[in-house]
């Protein structure tokens, strides 16, 4: 049984009476361990695709299974714990919380899950440490470089052991090299704890990085590529 | 790293804006707790000025005695009630009076008045009858034929320094009593009812025109007008056999004026409050709305509502905490400093003694300050808290994936 199981999702948004289809029938599957990006142009559904599999908008219709679990059951709270137990997300900007350090940040989702603190900050470490970011611990985001608070944002999607990285245009707002080293370091982080990782992308250097790609047009699977 | 850490830290994102509404309930907290001391400076010195020149703040009686004086109604156990009330910790000092109505005559001319028998060692130390002698000199006790007149007496007798006077009534064995007088001195305090209507003797003067040998009258001097009524009470407790009344009784009008007093610095507390909660939940309406990504951010993480709802009235409630103390602070640093100097309202004294408020102002810390303190604090703290409620709540509801498309 496939990690993540989508059967003929559809999503579609009003608007003041007016309906905008953003999924109009998704089928796939995703397997523990993959490292896959969603790929298409602006308005595909990438995001819209991604904020259903992570518990963060609902489907029309359709079902998504993740884990085993049916996430239309769910109710309020229950898609929060789904968010906090089983996904890591990594957002396109506004990723850090302003007001913590990067330790405090990388560390959020475990503090949420009220894991003690010398537990915590020795998981946190480690991963930063992985990522060479150990030297940056106390520092605020707004002293960080949009590549290093991007690294951060993967350290807090991964400290936790979720099932799946859910990471939307991860490097969108980063130069190529920064964001072929960020692709590098989530690839290594997939390789190392096993996470499944599924990110959005419409930049084909990405693309390139990815095992599998899954391409998206108005709001249909159009294909689906693996690579070794 | 906990909640409270970071809402301080959301608090010290903007920390104009924090002090601005911290600084709304120091204003509030401050005011209210500066004017409850007022208030107790305005009611000590009203009640001082009521109490101090003749009735004093405890007086006892025998039951019934001021509905229908009888100068045989003396108080039965003199020298016990004495001593009783002189015990009590809370009095400062007691003086019998004996009391009685009759006529007055002068040489030429003569009018109703009532007499009132004094014994001087005790009632300077009670009332300050001595200091308004505006002539001649003030009563002795040895001195049994000493009498003083207000002017308004001294006018309808048209009696001065050393005239003769008689007193003439019912004396307590139901004979004429007849009291016989010189004016030592003309007493000017103010009081309508002593300076026209009253004479004024020694204790052994009355009790010899009387032919009695008790008093009808004990007044004493409470050591804090405040602890009179309790003062009261207790001495009732133990001398069941007669009336023992605080000045809240005998002095409705200071009390009523007492009482508005409070309805006033509690209406001003409520308006205060009300300024400052408007002031605060427009202040974390903002600070909420300028947040709302990353509290989308925050819950698409995983975090639940009840947190979210929690850090804002975590920084809500810290507003309010810090605005109590300082407020708190400002208030009683406020009453301390002017208790000192005194607040001068001579320039408004026409009006102000209307109200019945002295000259001069002196704030101090008593009943109406434990209260108002303590409903201050807890009321202001309670505004600052339900001021983040609403906020709260808006960012407890917040849509995920919805708040963080917001700029």
């Amino acid at each position: 049984m496939a990690l993540i199981e989508i059967k003929n999702l559809k999503k579609t948004y009003s608007d003041h009476g007016v309906e905008a289809p953003a999924l109009r029938g998704i089928n796939l599957e995703i397997e523990a361990g993959e490292f896959t990006a969603i790929a298409g142009p602006s308005g595909s559904g990438k995001t819209t695709l991604l904020n259903i599999i992570g518990g963060l908008d609902r489907p029309s219709s359709g079902t998504v299974i993740v884990d085993g679990v049916d996430l239309s059951t769910l109710s309020r709270s229950a898609l929060a714990d789904y968010r906090l137990r089983k996904v890591g997300f990594v957002f396109q900007s506004y990723n850090l919380i302003e007001v913590l350090t990067t330790a405090e940040n990388a560390e959020f989702v475990l503090l949420l899950q009220k894991v003690p603190k010398s537990e915590r900050r020795a998981r946190v470490y480690e991963i930063l440490e992985a990522m060479g970011m150990a030297e940056y611990l106390n520092k605020r985001p707004n002293q960080l470089s949009g590549g290093q608070q991007q690294r951060i944002a993967v350290a807090r999607a991964i400290a936790h052991n979720p099932r799946i990285v859910l990471a939307d245009e991860p490097t969108a707002n980063l130069d190529s090299a920064t964001a072929a080293g960020l692709l590098d370091l989530m690839r290594a982080m997939n390789e190392r704890y096993g996470v499944t990782f599924l990110f959005s992308t419409h930049d084909r250097l990405v693309m390139e990085k990815a095992r599998r790609v899954v391409l998206l047009r108005d709001g249909l699977v159009v294909e689906d590529g693996r690579r070794v | 790293m906990n909640w409270l850490r970071i809402a301080l830290r959301n608090l010290g994102r903007n920390r104009a804006r924090t002090a601005l509404a911290s600084s709304m309930v120091t204003f509030a907290a401050g005011l209210t707790v500066f004017l409850c001391g007022l208030e107790d400076g305005v009611e000590a010195s009203s009640v001082e000025r009521g109490t101090s020149l003749f009735v004093g703040q405890l007086q006892v009686t025998r039951p019934g005695y001021d509905d229908r004086p009888r100068v045989s109604d003396t108080i039965p156990g003199l020298e016990s009630a004495l001593k009783a009330v002189a015990r009590d910790p809370c009095v400062f000092s007691v003086t019998p009076r004996i009391e009685a109505f009759g006529l007055v005559f002068g040489p030429e001319k003569s009018t109703g008045a009532r007499m009132i028998g004094l014994v001087v060692s005790s009632e300077t130390l009670t009332t300050t009858l001595n200091r308004t002698v505006s002539e001649g000199s003030f009563l002795d006790d040895r001195d049994s034929a000493g009498a003083l007149v207000g002017p308004g007496l001294a006018r309808l007798l048209e009696v001065n320094l050393g005239d003769s006077l008689t007193f003439i009534t019912q004396a307590a064995d139901g004979s004429i009593g007849v009291g016989s007088f010189v004016v030592r001195g003309i007493i000017k305090s103010g009081d309508p009812g002593i300076d026209n209507r009253t004479l004024l003797v020694t204790a052994g003067g009355a009790r010899s025109a009387l032919s009695l040998s008790g008093a009808h009258r004990l007044v004493a001097r409470t050591r804090d007008v405040s602890a009179a009524e309790l003062t009261a009470k207790r001495l009732q407790a133990q001398m069941p056999g007669l009336s023992v009344l605080s000045w809240e009784t005998y002095l409705n009008t200071v009390k009523i004026m007492m009482d508005l007093g409070r309805a006033y610095a509690f209406t001003v507390l409520l308006v205060f409050l009300l300024l400052a909660v408007a002031g605060i939940s427009n202040v974390m309406i903002v600070s909420v709305s300028e947040r709302t990504r990353e509290m989308g951010l925050m819950m698409a993480l995983g975090a639940r509502g009840q947190y979210v709802f929690l850090t804002v009235l975590i920084e809500s409630a810290l507003i309010g905490f810090f605005g109590v103390l300082v407020g708190t602070g400002v208030g009683i640093s406020l009453i301390a400093l002017t208790g000192l100097t005194g607040i001068d309202l001579s320039a408004w004294s026409e009006s102000i003694r209307l109200v019945g408020w002295p000259d001069v102002i002196y704030p101090r810390f008593g009943p109406v300050f434990a209260q108002g303190v303590i409903m201050t604090a807890l009321a202001s703290f309670a505004a600052a808290v339900l001021s983040g409620i609403f906020p709260a709540i808006g960012a407890a509801r917040l849509e995920p994936a919805r708040a963080m498309r917001q700029i």
